[in-house]
């Protein structure tokens, strides 16, 4: 099981897809298709032909469109991956998504549980649903709705011919001001990952095997990556494990990554009617309360800066987009930004509890971030995103939420970490009844006692109590992002 | 203030009788709060509970049975716990340790032979951690009521903006004196008995008086011993071979099955001592020094900087060929071990490090846990699954329990030096 392949700092950005290096901010719309692969010859064929249309990170500028590829464990093993090299891909990976351990793991329970999933959730052992099989996820990205439609058009007819059914087509959209549905600038905090050449806070630059197999991760150790004899690549297609060593072992990992997609369904009219109800109708109240627990105001600032008030600057001002602070220092009591708030649980800084200082606080955060690559869906309930005009128009009955999305190499300790460790257990930060107020799961072991969020102020905190859980998950899966040359590879199987 | 103390049982269960074992430990694991053969809420004396079954294992010419552990975490003197343990539980303790040999036979057991039976099935707890010293299993719910009620019944009434921090705290006081329920609260806890206080400081000075001889009075005997121990490990940390190995899936989902039902969870590991004796009097040593550090330092709710852990033990077993570690912590597994990395990870290589197979480690307690993939593979490779374990109070972690104290003790009058304003940053 010892891997000892090289440490190295500069990225192949070449190899890597570029869906994990940027945002696509070019591209507002997307359309996610999940896949099943039905002829494996006729995949194989199409594989190889798209491998070299798949955007890297070496772009300079982006074509007209981006399109990217994952698999998941299934698709992989479809395609004929031999088993020594899946043996190597992660527990969770290997296990899917849904499964009854991850269920109370990640909060999918009740409405969230894989049962209702719309979409996947039947990668492992267990099915949990009657959802097709996926193989394989296909992400558009394009300029426009019409674009996208007419990509997919072109792209629909190469994939069946490709053997390959397309169960389902999901769409991200980017609403006005970069907002998610409940009307918040989203997409601010990411981390960079190092080497990617991308200049910012050294606090902020997370070494890149946190992202991608084959280099340093946050413990200063290469992860474990799924490897195989040099035989079993006699094309040599896959980079060696140890450049130095190239009759050992190759490493289909190197440049990959593993992504989460789940589907989150978001209760907007809840979110708004129970922040009302607890302001007694007071709009500037309303506000201050939801801005409380997300952290940031709606314009995007955020709270342990601009504590009193929205700022209310441009959606691109330096404001708006402020990510250079931390809590330590600023706000360690959470008189400011909450502890429970969702941007300070998701990312503690510089101010994690039991910890010594703001460096090793740092540190040890960094060992649970993520990339988010999160797209809207969904037709907003009234253009503004306003609080005023969302309670005045009641919601028609139609879905809209977020195509959560986000990149990791080692899913239990970053987005599964995160997901139950900061976002649903209660207990977090000394906290009693708190888990994520924005998107939680209250715990059911509670009986009936629902969620509660403390508002740390002087001379004593404030707390609002039974709040409902407004964020379901209705679909979901774990994929691999594999690098440009590991996706030649499975073509060439 | 109530001393805590770790128990635990180790009874070989009879040939053949492993299988039937395991499903009835598994049926009642199952769910522990309403299973009518151990009636495990009536256990007042318990705070944590657990049956677990361990392989039997051969030693060159020595063969060990299969054993059956039960461990507690319990108040008070031993006698009074094990008096409640077979009047309360004696039918379900039959049905178990009917498996077990020695038993009494089954309609021949009664509470005197039962206690005898467990009495003499008693082992040596090594080294026994409690992140909540002296608070009682009724002591920990009640004190979390208390917190509770002041936030929904005086708190969360109105709006304290711009009031005094020592005027608020009057309103605390006032409300919990006049309501009904709280009256309890008025009087702090009862203090330790003298003798504890007695034992507590008397071993501390031993231990002090002792290490001064060791380094003054004796130093031309201790440095030699301490360089040739050095010099030692040394060549072991160089010599010592390890395999990086991978739980099979299936064991690591029996391992899942019970893990995150509530807010805490446990873990049973089990792991063989590095032959020798240089490893197991090295492994001796440094638990006895993390159980008196645990004590006498880490004493606040925090083992080694980690905020999480109820109750945790070591247990040496079959004459230092073992390591058996129980805990019952907060949060996940993921959490628990990143803890243990993050914060801890000199304090358990010292331990771990004297197993086989550990992380490389440097100088006994560098590196080794260190390396995270590698660590977690092993840590998670010896985890053995837990049939039954039962906690009193599922809901409450360790900072709450150590938040709730501090919250009482100034209603009841005790002196802080804390400021006011701190204090009420406690709810
Ligand atoms: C519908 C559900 C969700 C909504 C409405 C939501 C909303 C937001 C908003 C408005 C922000 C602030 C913008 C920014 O800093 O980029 C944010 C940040 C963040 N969210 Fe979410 N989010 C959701 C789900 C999740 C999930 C499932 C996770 C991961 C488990 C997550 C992790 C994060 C992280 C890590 C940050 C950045 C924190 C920081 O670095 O300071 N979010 N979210």
């Amino acid at each position: 099981m010892s891997q000892q392949p090289e440490a190295e700092i500069t990225l192949e950005l070449g190899d890597i897809q570029g869906v994990i290096t940027q945002g696509y901010g070019k591209f507002p719309n997307s359309r996610y298709l999940l896949l099943e692969i039905k002829d494996v010859d006729a995949t194989k064929k199409w594989l190889s032909s798209i491998a070299d249309t798949i955007v890297d990170s070496e772009w300079k500028e982006l074509g007209d469109y981006a399109a990217n590829v994952s698999f998941t464990f299934l698709g992989l093993k479809k395609l004929g991956l031999n088993q020594e090299t899946c043996d190597l891909f992660s527990r969770e990976f290997k296990e899917g998504i849904a499964t009854d351990h991850r269920q109370r793991l990640l909060g999918d329970r009740g409405k969230s549980s894989p049962e209702h999933w719309k979409w996947g959730g039947n990668n492992g052992e267990k099915h949990f649903n009657k959802n097709p099989i996926i193989h394989i996820i296909w992400t558009l990205f394009g300029l426009n709705e019409e674009h996208i439609n007419k990509l997919y058009e072109e792209h629909a007819k190469e994939i069946e011919a490709g053997g390959m059914i397309i169960h389902n087509k999901l769409d991200g959209l980017t609403l006005k001001d970069r907002k998610e549905h409940f009307g918040f600038r989203d997409g601010i905090s990411q981390p960079i990952i190092k080497g990617s050449g991308m200049k910012e806070a050294e606090h902020n630059t997370v070494n890149a095997g946190e992202f991608l197999f084959g280099y340093i991760n946050g413990y200063e150790e290469i992860p474990l990556s799924p490897t195989m004899p040099k035989e079993l690549d006699p094309k040599d297609i896959l980079p060696s494990l140890d450049s130095k060593n190239p009759g050992g072992p190759k490493d289909f990992g190197k440049n990959g990554t593993y992504m989460v997609y789940r589907q989150l369904s978001q209760d907007v009219v809840g979110f708004w009617e129970y922040m009302d109800q607890q302001a007694d109708g007071d709009e500037e109240k309303r506000i201050r309360l939801a801005s409380k627990m997300v952290g940031r105001w709606p314009s995007g600032a955020p709270l342990a800066k601009y504590p009193d008030k929205d700022p209310m600057k441009a959606p691109d001002s330096k404001v708006s987009n402020d990510d250079d602070f931390g809590y330590a220092a600023e706000d360690a009591m959470g008189d400011k930004c909450p502890f429970g708030s969702h941007l300070r649980r998701n990312n503690p800084r510089d101010a994690m509890p039991n910890t010594s200082d703001a460096k090793t606080s740092r540190d040890i955060v960094n060992r649970h971030r993520m990339i988010r690559r999160g797209r809207a869906y969904g037709k907003p309930i009234v253009d503004t995103m306003h609080s005023s005009d969302i309670l005045k128009s009641p919601a028609a009955g139609q879905d809209m939420g977020l195509h959560f999305v986000c990149f990791n190499t080692n899913i239990a300790r970053q987005f599964e970490f995160v997901q139950h460790t900061w976002v649903n257990d209660p207990k977090f930060h000394g906290l009693y009844n708190d888990p994520d107020p924005v998107m939680g799961e209250p715990d059911p072991e509670l009986k009936g006692k629902k969620a509660s969020f403390t508002i740390q102020q002087a001379p004593v905190r404030e707390e609002v109590r039974d709040i409902p859980r407004f964020v379901e998950v209705i679909g979901g899966e774990y994929f691999f992002t594999p690098g440009i040359r590991a996706i030649k590879y499975l073509a060439s199987l | 203030m109530i001393n805590q103390h770790g128990l635990t049982i180790r009874a070989s269960i009879k040939d053949g009788k492993e299988d039937e074992l395991r499903t009835l430990l598994n049926t009642i694991g199952d769910d522990v709060i309403r299973s009518n053969k151990l009636p495990f809420q009536k256990l007042t004396t318990v705070h944590y509970m657990r049956f677990v079954m361990v392989e039997g294992r051969t030693f060159g010419q020595k063969k060990i049975a299969p054993s059956l552990f039960l461990s507690t975490n319990f108040d008070g003197p031993l006698n009074d716990h094990l008096k409640q343990i077979v009047e309360v539980a004696g039918e379900g303790l039959d049905l178990i340790y009917e498996h077990c040999v020695g038993y009494p036979e089954p309609g021949k057991a009664n509470s005197a032979n039962r206690i005898a039976y467990l009495q003499k099935h008693k082992i040596r707890t090594t080294t026994f951690y409690t992140g909540t010293r002296g608070r009682s299993v009724a002591q920990i719910p009640q004190e979390e009521s208390l917190f509770d009620r002041i936030g929904s019944g005086l708190l969360n009434k109105r709006s304290w903006k711009g009031e005094e921090p020592n005027d608020i705290f009057k309103a605390i006081k006032a409300y919990v004196h006049t309501t009904k329920g709280l009256e309890w609260a008025k009087k702090l806890s009862k203090p330790f008995p003298l003798q504890y206080y007695l034992a507590y400081y008397g071993q501390l000075l031993a231990v002090v008086l002792l290490l001064l001889f060791l380094v003054i009075g004796l130093l031309p005997i201790t440095a030699p011993f301490v360089l040739a121990w050095y010099l030692t490990l040394h060549y072991h940390e160089k010599h010592d071979t390890r395999k990086d190995q991978l739980i099979p899936m299936k064991r690591d989902q029996i391992l899942a099955r019970r893990e995150d039902i509530l807010i805490q969870n446990q873990m049973t590991h089990l792991v063989d001592v590095k032959p020798g004796f240089f490893r197991l009097y090295t492994l001796k040593f440094v638990l006895w020094a993390v159980g008196f550090l645990g004590k006498y330092y880490w004493n606040k709710g925090e083992l080694g900087g980690i905020p999480t852990i109820h109750f945790a033990r070591w247990v040496l077993l079959d004459g230092g060929k073992r390591l058996l570690f129980f805990s019952n912590f907060d949060g996940s597994w993921q959490n628990y071990l990143g803890d243990f990395i993050d914060k801890a990870a000199v304090g358990l290589t010292g331990v771990w490090s004297n197993t086989i197979n550990f992380p490389k480690t440097t100088n006994l307690i560098y590196a080794g846990a260190k390396a995270e993939e590698p660590f977690k593979r092993w840590a998670r490779f010896y985890q053995i699954p837990t049939q039954v374990w039962y906690t009193a109070y599922p809901n409450i972690s360790v900072q709450n329990v150590n938040n709730n104290s501090k919250v009482r003790e100034r209603i009841g009058g005790k002196s802080t030096s804390e400021s006011m304003a701190d204090w009420l940053r406690r709810f």
